[in-house]
């Protein structure tokens, strides 16, 4: 009878204590370390960077470097409620960009929806090597947009220029033109929803029927060049949550790659340029089939390394 | 004039339309206020004392000097890594000196703050007092400390016209 009713009061002073610190009394540091701590133990990659985004996310901070500055705060009761899925999103491997559904690409602000191929930080470099590497610019081709993050980035820091770019997926044009919108250039962006094929020209896969009367004076691409074999060893964040045809450039890599430059080769006005992201041991493999393909009129110009001193971008020049 | 006193009451805060009611300030204020509805710029100007920042000692670095880290380290890289951690790890070799940078989402982003950071960790070290963080500081005082001054000022104005009214 005592036992029982020390129990209970044991149990009645201990909800009282903890009931108030559930609810009201979390703050931003705390929720740090603890969900950084169960990310860890989960085994899910880049625990605390997660756990600060998402925070960033629900308090609604424009900047990640403002979270330092709130670091102290309580949040709020609704705050913490929004929290809680979200981080269990995140146990369930889903990327980070995708649970809060945007990211930075340079200093544009795009939105992310799944399944289109989230930005990487090595393409952000694309930008400065085409700008830099382009006398003339006024004419751009992007294949495959994805998020629109390359066409959007170049339309921004140069005003008189004017775009065009192609997707297979649907989600990718729509979301394309969502951000083109966001970024205050979609009257300079045209969008076209179309499949590359094998032997080199574009296949509209809506009723839209489109026909190529000009010239570009650059083509730029992102294209799938993730070799099979090592697309089987991608994080459970790639291959559950993103469009793996964003990725898979077949057995060596260049499935993608070579129809692309049969493309390049009809579309690119003389000295026209290609400014392509490929894998690192891709430079040499692209240069060698360019040899092979004399009748394309291509010339290898030159390789550029990424921040992580890997060669990561290849410009091609069209000779005639 | 009566016209300007008007819009002049309705647009500008509370606190300066207080003001109109010494007999002072009247004419300033009215003055003021017609000068800003046509030439804004210019009575900014007269508000405001510009502070001029001496950049010229500012120090630079060789990109040859430093060394970068990122979360993402080795492995194949591109698209088949996906993370969230684009943490810039700067370390200027000749000092030592460390700048981690995790102000934004974007690599770009915080490699180009850790830069600034770093340049302007180099000149407080070298310039000390004469660093444009240093003197940034100073500028801020003074613009605090004439702004106390001001308000200091107004409120004895106040109390002496209270207690020429008679209203304490």
């Amino acid at each position: 009878m005592i036992s029982k009713m020390l129990c209970s009061q044991v149990l009645r002073s201990r909800f009282y204590q903890s009931a108030p610190i559930l609810s009201r009394f979390y703050t931003v540091d705390s929720v740090i370390t603890e969900w950084s701590k169960k990310f860890k133990e989960a085994g899910i990659p880049d625990p605390e960077s997660s756990v600060r985004n998402i925070v960033a996310h629900v308090m609604n901070l424009p900047k990640l470097g403002d979270l330092y500055l709130k670091i102290d705060e309580n949040l709020k009761e609704n705050q913490y409620e929004k929290l809680i899925p979200l981080f269990e999103c995140r146990l369930a491997r889903m990327p980070v960009q995708y649970i809060i559904k945007e990211w930075e690409f340079r200093d544009l602000r795009l939105k992310m929806v799944p399944p289109v191929f989230i930005p990487r930080p090595e393409t952000e470099m694309l930008i400065d090597i085409v700008m830099n590497n382009s006398p003339a610019l006024n004419s751009i081709l992007e294949v495959g947009c994805g998020s629109g993050a390359i066409s959007i980035a170049l339309l921004r820091s140069n005003s008189s220029l004017q775009s065009i770019a192609i997707d297979q997926s649907e989600k990718a044009c729509k979301l394309t033109k969502e951000n083109a919108d966001l970024n205050e250039v979609s009257r300079r962006l045209n969008v076209l929803h179309a499949k590359l094929t094998v032997e080199g020209g574009f296949q509209p896969t809506s009723s839209e029927k489109f026909i190529f009367d000009q010239k570009f004076d650059v083509i730029v691409s992102n294209p799938p060049y993730v070799p099979s074999s090592e697309v089987l060893t991608v994080e459970p964040e790639i291959y559950l949550y993103e469009d793996l045809r964003a990725l898979e450039g077949g057995k060596d890599g260049l499935k993608i790659i070579k129809p692309l430059l049969t493309v390049a080769s009809k579309l690119l006005t003389k000295d026209g340029l290609i400014f392509l992201e490929t894998h690192y041991h891709h430079s040499k493999l692209i240069s060698d089939w360019i040899n092979l393909n004399p009748s394309l009129n291509l010339e290898f110009v030159q390789t550029f390394k990424d921040f992580c001193e890997k060669d990561r971008f290849v410009q091609i020049r069209k000779i005639s | 004039m009566r016209k300007v006193l008007l819009s002049y009451k309705t647009s500008e805060s509370s606190d300066i339309t207080s003001l109109m009611m010494f007999p002072i300030y009247q004419k300033a204020l009215i003055r003021n206020s017609v000068l800003k509805q046509f030439f804004p710029s210019c009575v900014a100007s007269i508000l405001k004392v510009t502070y001029k920042i001496d950049r010229s000692k500012v120090p630079t670095f060789d990109e040859k000097d430093i060394k970068e880290q990122f979360v993402r380290g080795s492995g194949p890289g591109g698209q088949s890594v996906a993370r969230s951690a684009n943490q810039v790890i700067l370390t200027h070799l000749p000092t030592g000196f460390i700048i981690r940078c995790h102000e934004t989402r974007s690599v770009e982003q915080n490699r180009k703050i850790a830069r600034e950071k770093l340049i302007t960790k180099l000149d407080n070290e070298i310039n000390g007092e004469n660093s444009v963080e240093a003197q940034q500081k100073r500028i801020d005082k003074k613009r605090a400390s004439a702004a106390e001054s001001k308000r200091r000022k107004l409120e004895e104005l106040k109390r002496q016209w209270k207690e020429r009214e008679g209203l304490t």
